[in-house]
């Protein structure tokens, strides 16, 4: 078998731990109607008839798809080769536009969307999936490649990551070790970050930190030799305060921080922080800037936060059997083919386990990282607490 | 087409620009309103065209009611059968002559060589044939409004009103343009109704004017009325041409008239009753001799200001300063001694506290 | 039956009255701007206020899962004005934005007003080219002057990469010339100085020189004639600059986001943006209507400013005559100052994106290293994952299409709009009807665009009370757009119908010419330039705007702005750059059509001052 396959057990058990059971509220009877007839939810079949679900599609005429990335546009022309008669049609909208709109919609009763592919896992799970607007739907004979926790209760197509990056320029390794490094003020002026006031994701990112109060607290003891002594409400917003202290650049995008980053002329060790795993694939490539950047693969407690994009089925989807093909080709084939091959990049990593990692001379594989993963629950519960303490703490 | 306005107001916040004025314009007739600037004529104007609505009164056109506050009737200017001629003459800047002047036209129907013909007819009326291409900006003031008043008669109102449109012009175009507009009036036969602050302008040209202040009709006579029989100090005074002598004086038991310090005589004519008036008598109602005569003043030439064929002199008794008219007879010098003596009827008295007239 | 009569007479006068008055045309116009104002703005308005006033769904996070969604509630209006937050949230950036607005409207007001002042009344030399310059900086999108003053100031003392001036000079510039309130306000001004150059030289050139002529005659100096005669002359046009370039400046986000993040410079509009991105419209609306106050204060001060009883009509249809300033021995010098002010701040960067996207390779600037392959390549494998040049993508021109159909189709509704609203508000001066017309037609300029676009999506998406359903119609995007440009074609029509007599309206109508021939006849050819401007604004804008339709396009409607932004996020710099100046362009081409047909067409207005 495959050596990421531990990782994902360990995944897994991690997932079960900090997801609540009993997901999602019973059932409307309209909707379960809807279901009913749409063959999805509780009535998915064990085994799908592929053939029969195109030519239902085929009779649907196309798949409405709102997803966050933008590289699912261009998978047009080859989905529409492989399901002739299924139009494909994707709103490249971003993560929080995405469900934004789509719960919008749905409060309206309008159903125009078939499946919302992006990630946000704490915002869809509460916003949408709690309240019956998204549906997970996974092909069953792929079920024994996909973690559980990349099925239930909702669906991932693979896993994505943020982190730090280091100018490998000014520093061929990674100038830290803890995330406590980066209170010292030798790194006043020098940190870049994705600004958690505009960009979700970001927010998501410092909430994960704060949420790991008990392990930061540790780490700072091991760092410092000493006790931290708090003056925020734990040892996550304490860490949070350091880095503030150095006055942090902030980016609107992670595409703005990282030309700051991997600047090749610097002459400066520079930190980003909140960077995404996947712009690793940008970094050196002379077309894009030669950028001289890379991730921090260990430190302590932990080197980053990786979490699920997901892929569901909206409730009442104008075209459910279309929408099933479509999950289907975004989980590609064994060799990572298909709607997955956009995503077989470094810093993604498939839910599939089946999928042969990338030859990509970047790829990093998974476990070589110390990575945290979200936990959507916890982050839901303290991110505005977070968000209010970072309003009104940047200056 | 003859106008009726009755109890006309119109008020604005705490300024009440017309103030219940009843007032007939007769059908064919050159009425003029004068005043000084503010009293409300062109307010007055504007409500007749139907441009501003009054706050009370009525308004009626050949006996059909084109405006009444009490049956709430107000009939759109468009349907007046009226043209007006602004002030600022209003052309529109964006169109030539003949295209300001075709519009009204060709809104009732007038097409093709007709219109043609009938521009050119009104652009002939007011003088300016051949300018048809010209833009308004490429006019003088006195072009422009003609082409003004060319518009509005091209579509042959009614009614014509027109607000102060001399009073733009040089005096020598001013004197021009009244034979013109008297000219105009004789042959299309329409109502008018004038606006001016300039009383020459007003005996010149109407059939009957109607003096106003403070937004009422102080009188509203033929000029030559208006002219001899002021109804009040007021209008006296803006009739005057170009200035009215004002004396204050006292009428005593015997009928003689007395100013206190200056002089006596005794005027002609039923006798007032005795108090103080103000008595007002027009340059040339007075005469003037050089040497004393029997009810003559004695004053001293203060200022000879003739010009022309007419004698203008300033003369003076203590505080008392005259301006007196003749035609050119005598010969004076400064401080030269003079005696002057007033026609008896044409001396106007006031009341002293109202100004109105005092009938003898 | 006494008491019955009168009723009976009542009846019997409102029959009448509705029979025989003559119901004036403003009337009618006024309820029916009403209605459309009522469609446009106070329906999205009041879901403002309703949703900063109600539980939202995503509340539970705030107060626990047993709050009711859509109950009311003050939560969000305390948390934002009484709380911890409120120094952060709202007082800190709302004076950096009224800092930031002060500045701008001085830069557009001072820079267009002295433009406008050379061109239309002095003899300076270049004019053409000082005519077409001033407009470019608007044309390009805000965003790419503030890279472009990146690009020339940024510098490894501050953190960043090496910037033009560093490389060449070694100088580096300080930290508050790179980022924060003064390269905001600067870049800022840049964008919209054309704004007052375009609004005042409007109005210069209807101003009646006479009118200054007569002061200079009565011996006031050159500067008081200026302060007391034409300033106040042309305050209404003015008032208009400084009233556009406030509700630009508050309203724009690139800009702040680009040149101010990175220094925390937090402005209302980044502030906004990312309480809507963050899962709190409501607290989001809150901070928009707290801005929107503080705008109708503005506007309070518009109106007292301007007052009911003033009037500043400056086509009178009387004849008048301009006065050209003779420079002298300044005229060529003059001339050449402003040429190359104007070449640095709106060709710099043009000249900047141009070459970014004839780089093959991103950041080398050197001569062996352009190529045409970002614009015509047909695509290689392994380079932007084969995406092809800009104009090999038909996906592009049919976004082009669309964008350039959007722009213009709702320019010209706005504009005549536009130009409705002006007209009311400058023959009824003083009604309160109007002035609630004219006050309401502001809002949207204060209602964040993408906040707009939601509350959009929420009203009209679905048939109903207000419209048949427009999910995914181009005629949804075209009310969108109206009702969120309206202000702007507003503000043009408002201050060139002020400058109109209305005694050319009233020849008219003693005329017995219908309104709507007089609309038609007299008024909008008098005013075509304001809807010509009103327009070509809408429609400029309308080609970049992205957060406006982010919620509304579909694909069979793709946009310029939306393949735009799918440039910049798959992160193809020079296709992104390409694809700017490929916008550019379409704006200038159909621009400069636009102006020909009107100049073909007799739209010229014959001077008349
Ligand atoms: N639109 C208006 N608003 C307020 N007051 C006005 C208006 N038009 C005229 N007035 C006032 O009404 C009075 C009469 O004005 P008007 O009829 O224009 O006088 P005239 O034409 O005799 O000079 C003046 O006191 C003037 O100030
Ligand atoms: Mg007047």
């Amino acid at each position: 078998m495959h050596r990421v396959l531990p990782l994902f057990i360990a995944a897994v058990l991690a997932v079960l731990l900090v997801m609540p059971s009993g997901a999602q509220p019973r059932v409307p009877a309209e909707v379960d109607a809807w279901l009913k007839q749409a063959n999805l939810g509780p009535y998915a079949p064990s085994k799908e008839d592929w053939r029969a679900v195109y030519l239902a599609a085929r009779r649907e005429g196309k798949v409405t798809v709102y997803t966050s990335s933008s590289r699912v546009p261009p998978l047009k022309k080859e989905f529409e080769t492989m399901f002739p008669g299924v139009e494909f049609e994707a709103f490249q909208l971003g993560t929080a536009a995405s469900i934004d709109r789509l719960e919008r919609e749905q409060r309206a009763g309008i159903y125009n969307a078939d499946v919302i592919h992006a990630s946000g896992y704490p915002a869809q799970y509460h916003r949408l999936f709690r309240r019956h607007m998204i549906f997970a739907f996974v092909p069953p004979e792929l079920v024994n490649v996909i973690p559980r926790e990349f099925r239930e209760p909702l669906v991932a197509q693979r896993l994505e990551a943020r982190g730090i990056f280091y100018n490998t320029k000014a520093s061929p390794d990674s100038p830290i070790k803890s995330w406590w490094d980066l209170t010292r003020p030798e790194w006043r002026g020098r940190l870049s970050m994705v600004d958690p006031m505009v960009d979700a994701s970001s927010l998501d990112f410092i909430t994960q930190l704060v949420g790991s109060a008990l392990p930061m607290a540790k780490d700072y003891e091991r760092v410092f030799g000493q006790r931290l002594r708090l003056t925020t409400p734990n040892a996550g917003y304490e860490l949070l305060k350091g880095i503030l202290a150095n006055r942090p650049r902030f980016f609107r995008r992670h595409g703005d921080a990282l030309p700051v980053v991997g600047d090749p002329n610097a002459t400066e060790p520079r930190i980003g922080i909140s960077m995404v795993f996947s712009q690793l694939r940008d970094v050196k490539d002379p077309e894009r800037g030669n950028l001289q950047a890379w991730a921090v693969t260990q430190l302590t407690p932990y080197a980053g936060m990786s979490y699920p994009s997901l892929m569901n089925i909206a409730n009442r989807a104008p075209h459910p059997n279309a929408a099933k093909l479509l999950i289907r080709y975004f989980f590609g084939d064994a060799k990572g083919g298909q709607g997955m091959a956009p995503f077989l990049v470094p810093g993604n990593w498939p839910a599939r386990i089946d999928v042969r990692p990338s030859d990509d001379p970047h790829w990093i594989p998974y476990e070589k990282i110390n990575f945290k993963i979200m936990d959507p629950e916890a982050i839901w519960r303290v991110q505005t607490e977070v968000q209010d303490w970072w309003i009104a703490n940047v200056r | 087409m003859r106008i009726e306005v009755r109890n006309l107001t119109k008020r604005w916040g705490s300024v009440t620009a017309v103030d219940d004025v009843t007032l007939e314009f007769d059908s064919g007739g050159f009425t003029t309103l004068l005043g000084p600037s503010g009293c409300g004529k062109t307010t007055m104007l504007r409500m007749i065209a139907g441009l501003e609505e009054a706050n009370a009164g009525e308004i009626r056109m050949d006996d059909r009611p084109v405006f009444s506050s009490a049956e709430m009737i107000n009939v759109p200017p468009g349907r007046r059968s009226l043209g007006l001629v602004f002030q600022s003459y209003a052309l529109w800047p964006h169109m030539t002559v003949f295209q300001n002047i075709a519009l009204g036209l060709a809104r009732r129907g007038v097409r093709g060589s007709d219109l043609a013909r009938r521009v050119r007819e009104a652009l002939e009326r007011v003088r300016l044939h051949g300018m048809e291409g010209r833009y308004p900006s490429e006019l003088s003031g006195g072009q422009q409004q003609r082409v003004a008043i060319a518009r509005m008669i091209a579509v042959e109102p009614a009614v014509l009103l027109l607000d102060e449109p001399l009073s733009n012009l040089d005096a020598k175009l001013r004197l021009e343009m009244r034979a013109e507009l008297k000219r105009l009036h004789h042959d299309l036969g329409m109502t008018v109704v004038y606006v001016t602050h300039d009383q020459i302008e007003a005996l010149t040209l109407s059939t009957k004017i109607a003096v106003m202040d403070h937004g009422r009709v102080l009188q509203y006579d033929e000029p030559d009325v208006v002219y001899r029989s002021p109804a009040t100090r007021f209008v006296a005074e803006f009739t005057a041409n170009p200035v009215m002598n004002f004396l204050d004086v006292e009428v005593t038991q015997q009928g003689t008239v007395t100013m206190p310090g200056a002089f006596a005589l005794t005027a002609d004519g039923p006798a007032l009753r005795p108090g103080r008036y103000l008595l007002a008598v027009r340059p040339e109602d007075c005469r003037v001799f050089e040497n004393a005569m029997p009810g003559a003043v004695p004053f001293r030439v203060y200022a000879d200001l003739s010009a022309g064929p007419d004698q203008f002199l300033q003369v003076r008794s203590g505080d008392v300063q005259l301006t007196v008219r003749t035609e050119r007879r005598v010969r004076v010098s400064s401080d030269q001694e003079v005696h002057i003596s007033f026609v008896g009827e044409h001396l106007h008295f006031f009341d002293a506290g109202t100004g109105e007239k005092v009938t003898r | 039956m006494d008491r019955e009569r009168p009723v009976a007479l009542a009846a019997v006068r409102a029959a009448r009255w509705a029979g025989r008055r003559f119901v004036s045309p403003q009337s009618l116009l006024a309820a029916l701007l009403l209605v459309v104002l009522a469609y446009l703005v106070v329906a999205p308005l009041f879901a403002v206020v309703t949703t900063s006033l109600t539980w939202q769904s995503g509340d539970t996070r705030f107060a626990g899962p047993d709050i009711e969604v859509g109950r009311f509630t003050l939560f969000h209006w305390q948390r934002v004005l009484n709380s911890e937050l409120t120094r952060n949230l709202i007082v800190l950036p709302m004076a950096r934005t009224l800092t930031v607005a002060l500045g701008v409207m001085v830069i557009v007001t001072v820079v267009g007003g002295a433009l406008a002042w050379l061109v239309v009344r002095t003899d300076v030399a270049f004019k053409g080219s000082i005519a077409t310059l001033a407009v470019l900086p608007y044309v390009l999108p805000s965003w790419t002057i503030a890279l472009a003053w990146l690009t020339l100031f940024r510098n490894q003392g501050v953190g960043a990469p090496r910037g033009f001036l560093e490389y060449a000079l070694g100088w580096q510039a300080p930290e508050w010339l790179v980022y924060g309130g003064v390269p905001i306000i600067i870049a800022l001004g840049i964008h919209y100085f054309p704004f007052g150059y375009l609004f005042l030289s409007g109005a210069l050139k209807n101003l009646n020189t006479e009118l200054e002529e007569s002061a200079d005659v009565l011996g006031l100096s050159s500067w008081q004639t200026l302060t007391r005669i034409t300033f106040p002359i042309i305050m209404p046009a003015i008032l208009s600059v400084l009233l556009l370039a406030f509700a630009r400046s508050i309203g724009t986000f690139g800009t702040p986001a680009i040149l101010g993040l990175p220094a925390r410079y937090y402005v209302v509009a980044t502030q906004i943006y990312s309480l809507n991105l963050t899962g709190r419209a409501s607290q989001a609306y809150v901070v928009a209507l707290a801005l929107m106050a503080i705008a109708a204060v503005g506007l309070y001060i518009n109106f007292k400013v301007l007052g009911t009883r003033k009037s500043f009509e400056l086509v009178s249809g009387k004849g008048g005559r301009s006065r050209i300033v003779a420079l002298g021995r300044w005229r060529v010098a003059a001339g050449a100052a402003v040429l190359l002010f104007l070449v640095a701040v709106a060709l710099f960067p043009l000249l900047l994106l141009v070459w970014s996207s004839l780089m093959a390779h991103q950041g080398d600037y050197s001569l062996g290293n352009l190529s045409l392959r970002h614009w015509i390549g047909a695509g290689t494998p392994g380079i932007n994952d084969g995406e092809p040049g800009v104009l090999r993508n038909p996906l592009n021109l049919t976004a082009m299409w669309n964008s350039i159909r959007l722009g213009l189709l709702g320019g010209a509704v706005c504009g005549i709009l536009g130009l409705l609203i002006g007209y009311l508000v400058a023959r009824v001066r003083g009604s309160l009807v109007v002035r609630l017309i004219e006050q309401v037609s502001f809002v949207p300029m204060l209602i964040p665009s993408i906040a707009f676009g939601a509350i959009y999506l929420s009203l009209f998406a679905r048939g109903g009370l207000l419209a048949p359903a427009l999910y995914g119609t181009f005629a949804l995007l075209l009310l969108v757009t109206v009702g969120k440009q309206l202000p702007y074609a507003a503000r043009a029509g408002i201050s060139a119908q002020m400058q109109v007599s209305k005694e050319l309206e009233e020849a008219a109508s003693v005329l017995c010419i219908p309104w709507h021939m007089r609309f038609a006849r007299i008024l909008f050819p008098l005013t075509r330039p304001a809807f010509l401007a009103g327009t070509l604004i809408v429609f400029i804008t309308t080609m970049r705007e992205l957060s406006l339709y982010i919620m509304l396009v579909t694909p069979r409607i793709r946009l310029m702005a939306t393949q735009a932004f799918w440039y910049t996020e798959v992160g193809f710099r020079q296709l992104a750059d390409a694809f700017t100046v490929m916008l550019v362009v379409v704006i200038l081409v159909v621009t400069g059509l636009v102006n020909l047909l009107n100049r073909l067409s007799g739209g010229r207005v014959r001077s008349v001052s």
